[in-house]
């Protein structure tokens, strides 16, 4: 049966770019002979065709239709109209999941790329840099079940009089002289203590995008300003910095959006208890628990919405990019 | 990470008219070296703070349940007579485990590279072409990035019953893909949008048809790009669970590594302390990756390029 | 993708780590030649209709880890003799696969799970056949008492046989350790030997709420067992069923009582390590030295759990239960337990062979074999529990003056999630109990 596994793959590999180059080859050529008009406006949905396809079935339509079911009942059948929005915002819990939800954007995003950043541009200027970046990509190959383990285990809680078997109280015990912390029960800190595990896995995919845009940067510009005295810093902040906005848009974006649906660590560490819920936990009890598509429409409608702003922003990051002539 | 042409040709070295003057910094030629200490101290400190949990997770990995709940991993090293290869004979003796990590293979192989090929295709067209939804299309795919993959298993495992592609490798595939386009897209896209126009233009006025530019000028150019999106597609799919689950099936002869290993934890969760081998292990492969793809990183893909 | 050498040769090494160590397999062809095996082979040919059907059946559960080996080992005869492929699938994540498949139009042929309310859901819709029919009046009363075929019915309709069985409500402690009443005649008794101990300077309770997502429920367990034994039995029904409510002295009795383990002083390491604690290392402080906590209240699987971890332990030496003592004097000797049902979805030739099989008492016989669970079967005999607990445990059974299903299993998911949730929330403050129980009241 392995045998069958490896053959599987190599088929699938062999037809997907043969069948991508035929297709996009042919497809050139056909439309080629099409009137010019023709050809201009067609030739894009070429490229564009399949992605659209799939996109749109595997997302498109669950999303129009999840809004949609957000106006009914929990069965689906009865039409309610706001009812499930009022309901929600009117419980305590959905409210803390909206603070909690504001939290995880406003921390997340900006550390994780700061610190990619940081070590994107530095891991270069040292002999062991490969090592470091290596360090920071590990725990995004971890999955989020393992990173629940790992955290759970640094957060370890153990009574002030015993030994800490948990990292984090230890060095905490060791180094300041007080009480252990219980990171995770206490809604002083858990919400923090979960944003840093997930900080933790996230780091590394910024850095990996800053690294590749990285590579972008004209070493001639940053020649000329070293030859014109200027220093590393200054080359940074007037040259690569500009230069790699429009990637710190995308690297922000991604994260915001990977912050706002942030579920499944938080789902193996507290499933929401203790103040830790998010719109995503939320969600997930009213499918699945609850197995009210309604409520649970009206979550993930809230969900999309909150990424609004973030798709204006972007909107205007793409009039000033582009070809546009 | 647009730039224009005027940009992009070096206008301090064009506009010098004197030799450059002797600055109390020497130049270096190459990759110049910083201040040296704040460098290693901030890369060090991060380094040691993103290592720590992992080296956690190594030492435990060798350590039989009880100890680890007794005592920290870092006071194992007094006692190495105490470390164990039980969690990982564990994992690797479980009967099919070879099978899930083909099974694993299987998926996560095509997945990518569909992934990668079609979101490419798409990202050419959105960032090197001009049409009428342009804008539209393109704001679409980056809004669709907040759909939450639990509201599209129902409708999807619906479509795909009455299409029979459940309990197969292709579904998957399919699946995947559709989550994965949003954001390799909208990474692609960024990338795309950066290759200078110069490059565009000489090969138009060859007579170069868009595949022909696709394929020999912005897939090369694009190399450090494609293998972030590789390394990404790779790893979040490798680490699914759920998904698999409702599209393929837990049943032992499909049921990839994630689902397998969950498999190995009683349903109270006792019997955890073989995730830490497990999490170990899987760590592997994503971790060959990523040392494979990094010589697609190169640097300097636009130096050089004649624009002529 | 071009792979390099180099990168091929890490590739290739990581595929001959795994290929050295796995896939040897234990699975032997060779039938188990012993009379409890044979026994149910022969049950299962009679299950399938005299005649090896083939084919499959699909079965979603959520067991893992070494109970689902053992489980498999139950399946195994029926496999053999029916020749029918039994394709089980484990996961976590039960409640999100099972209904994604049953709205998706692709639900598995059979489930087990105990999530019985949440059973009950489904078989109010329609979803889970009827099994009085599949298995006829006969089969069922000859085997499975009336509460227990009970509590798995709605509107007359029989949805699930229970095919596991937990005896609940048990002290474990360590007999070489341990210097309170060993047979308490009231729980009063045995609190005030607690404080009494807490007075000179212990904290005589170990209590481990944390458990991932169903953080809580070793709490709830307690609190649904002290409320059975406390209001009796009618009560704990009208409750359990929803016509009594959570805002109800009786249930704020039960609350406070089991508030009592938790007081400040009593239990090991304070509420705080209380909440952070996996469940399964509740026991751990028992064996630390000094002891940290002498007793522990779990239900009967805790027994494997703690000699999974601790494997030197001598059962009866170091390691032993007994049954938490009678709260009120009206009610004694009522019992609790929990367990998994088997329900069915798809009615197959294959599914019915299957579901006829775990009803039958050779199956039970195998199942109480594995040494992990009671079996829910009349027929099954005191004396195939080699595990001594269990042995004990069903003893205890036996002379039970009543014996009855937990609540917490029986309610909405929704309700339940929320009676978790308060065991936590009132283990953190006592002091919130009129709001805790107005919120899971909310629920319902």
């Amino acid at each position: 049966m392995i045998a069958d596994r490896v053959g599987l793959i190599a088929i699938a590999v062999v037809l997907t770019v043969v069948v991508a180059v035929a297709y996009l080859r042919l497809g050139d050529r056909a439309l080629a002979k099409l009137p010019w008009a023709w050809n201009r406006r067609l030739v894009p949905w070429l490229f564009l065709g399949p992605a659209a396809l799939i996109a749109g079935l595997a997302l498109v339509f669950p999303g129009v239709s999840t809004i949609i079911l957000s106006f009914f009942d929990a069965k689906g059948t009865t039409f309610i109209g706001f009812d499930n929005y009022s309901s929600a915002l009117s419980d305590p819990v959905t409210l803390i999941a909206l603070r909690n939800t504001a939290l995880w954007v406003a921390l997340l995003p900006t550390l994780a790329a700061l610190v990619g950043l940081v070590i994107a541009v530095l891991a270069d200027r040292v002999a062991y840099g490969g090592l470091v970046k290596a360090a920071l990509f590990l725990p995004i190959a971890v999955s989020a079940v393992a990173a629940g383990v790992i955290w759970t285990f640094m957060y370890d809680y153990q009574p002030p009089v015993a030994a800490q078997t948990g990292t984090v109280n230890a060095l905490l015990t060791v180094l300041t002289n007080t009480d252990p912390i219980a990171w995770i029960i206490d809604a002083a800190t858990n919400n923090y203590a979960l944003i840093a595990a997930t900080l933790w896995t996230q780091a590394g995919f910024a850095m990996v995008i800053f690294s590749a845009a990285l590579r972008s940067v004209p070493d001639e510009l940053l020649e000329a300003a070293r030859l014109d005295g200027a220093s590393e810093w200054q080359a940074f902040r007037h040259i690569t910095l500009p230069i790699l906005v429009p990637t710190v848009v995308v690297v922000t974006t991604t994260i915001t959006v990977i912050a706002l649906k942030a579920f499944d660590i938080i789902y193996v560490m507290t499933n929401g208890a203790y103040g830790t819920d998010v719109l995503s936990t939320l969600m997930y009890r009213e499918l699945f628990t609850a197995r009210d598509s309604g409520g649970a429409g009206a979550i993930a409608t809230m969900l999309m919405i909150a990424v609004l702003p973030i798709m204006i922003y972007n909107l205007r990051q793409f009039r000033h990019s582009g070809r546009e002539a | 990470m647009v730039l224009s042409a005027e940009e992009l040709a070096p206008p301090a070295v064009q506009a010098q008219t004197q030799p450059p003057v002797r600055s109390a910094k020497p130049a270096f030629r190459g990759r110049p070296r910083l201040r040296r200490i704040p460098v290693h101290v901030v890369v060090i400190v991060i380094a040691a703070i993103w290592l720590i949990p992992l080296v956690g997770l190594l030492v435990s990995s060798f350590r039989p349940s009880t100890d680890v709940l007794s005592t920290g991993w870092w006071q194992s090293f007094a006692d190495p007579a105490s470390y164990t290869l039980a969690n990982y004979s564990r994992v690797l003796d479980r009967e099919g485990m070879l099978l899930s990590f083909f099974n694993s293979l299987a998926i996560v192989v095509p997945a990518t590279l569909l992934t990668v090929v079609v979101s490419a295709a798409a990202a050419y067209g959105l960032a090197c072409m001009r049409f009428r939804f342009r804008r539209g299309v393109l704001l679409t795919m980056v809004a669709l990035l907040i759909v939450p993959v639990q509201i599209t298993l129902v409708p999807l495992l619906k479509m795909f019953n009455s299409l029979d592609l459940t309990g197969s490798f292709l579904g998957l595939w399919l699946v995947h893909l559709g989550y994965g386009v949003p954001f390799a897209i909208y990474l692609l896209h960024n990338f795309f949008a950066a290759v200078p126009r110069e490059l565009f233009e000489a090969a138009e006025i060859d007579g170069a048809s868009h595949s022909q530019i696709f394929f020999a000028i912005v897939l090369p150019i694009s190399r450090p790009a494609l293998a972030s999106l590789a390394i990404f597609e790779f790893v979040w799919t490798w680490n699914d669970l759920l998904t698999a689950l409702i599209f393929l099936g837990g049943f032992r002869e499909v049921a990839p590594m994630t689902v397998a290993v969950s498999g190995l934890v009683a349903s109270r969760g006792n019997g955890w302390e073989v995730l830490t081998s497990a999490a170990m292990l899987s760590m592997l492969v994503p971790m060959i990756v990523f040392v494979a793809m990094q010589k697609h990183f190169v640097r300097g893909m636009l130096a050089g390029i004649s624009k002529g | 993708m071009q792979k390099t050498r180099s990168t091929s040769a890490m590739f290739g090494t990581a595929v001959l780590l795994l290929a050295g160590c796995g896939g040897s397999g234990s699975d032997s062809d060779a039938q188990a030649t012993d009379p409890a095996s044979n026994a149910a082979r022969e049950a299962a040919l009679e299950a399938a209709g005299g005649e090896e059907l083939g084919g499959s059946v699909s079965m979603l559960g959520l067991l893992g880890g070494e109970e689902l080996d053992a489980f498999l080992s139950v399946l195994k005869p029926f496999e053999e003799a029916t020749g029918i492929e039994v394709q089980y699938e484990g996961t976590r994540d039960f409640a999100a696969v099972l209904q994604t498949r049953v709205e998706g139009g692709n639900p598995p042929d059979v489930v087990e799970t105990p999530a019985i309310g949440e059973m009950s859901a489904f078989a109010e819709e329609g979803t889970l056949v009827d099994l009085r029919e599949v298995l006829g009046n006969d089969v069922l009363d000859a085997n499975f008492s009336p509460s227990l075929i009970e509590t798995a019915s709605v509107d007359g309709e029989v949805f699930g046989i229970f095919s596991t069985v937990n005896l609940g409500g048990l002290i474990w402690y360590d007999p070489s350790t341990y210097e309170g009443p060993t047979d308490p005649a009231s729980w009063d008794e045995l609190q005030a030997w607690a404080e009494q101990a807490a007075g000179d300077g212990s904290t005589p309770w170990c209590v481990a709420l944390e458990s991932g997502a169903a953080s809580g429920w070793p709490a709830a367990d307690f609190i649904d067992e002290i409320l059975l034994r406390q209001a009796g039995p009618e009560f704990h029904k009208r409750w359990s069923d929803g016509l009594e409510p959570w805002t109800s002295p009786e249930v704020r009795a039960a609350f406070e009582t089991y508030g009592e383990t938790v007081a400040e002083g009593l239990v090991y390491g304070g509420t705080t390590t209380a909440l952070s604690t996996n469940f399964a290392e509740a026991a751990t402080p028992i064996y630390a030295d000094p002891p940290g906590c002498s007793i522990l209240q779990q239900a009967t699987f805790m027994g494997g759990i703690i000699t999974d971890s601790l494997p030197d332990l001598e059962p009866g030496e170091t390691l032993d239960f007994f049954p938490v003592p009678d709260f009120d004097p009206a009610f004694p000797g009522i019992r609790s337990i929990s367990g998994e049902i088997v329900g069915m979805i798809n009615e197959t030739e294959q599914s019915v062979a299957l579901v006829k099989y775990l009803a039958s008492p050779e199956a039970g016989t195998l199942l109480a074999g594995t040494g992990r669970w009671l079996s829910p079967n009349l027929n099954v005999e005191d004396s195939v529990y080699e595990d001594p607990f269990l042995r004990r445990a069903s003893e205890v059974l036996v002379e039970a003056e009543g014996t009855y299903s937990l609540g917490n299993s029986l309610m909405p998911q929704t309700t339940v999630d929320a009676f978790w949730k308060a065991g936590l929330d009132y283990t953190q403050n006592p002091g919130d109990l009129d709001e805790i129980l107005a919120t899971i009241e909310e629920t319902r």
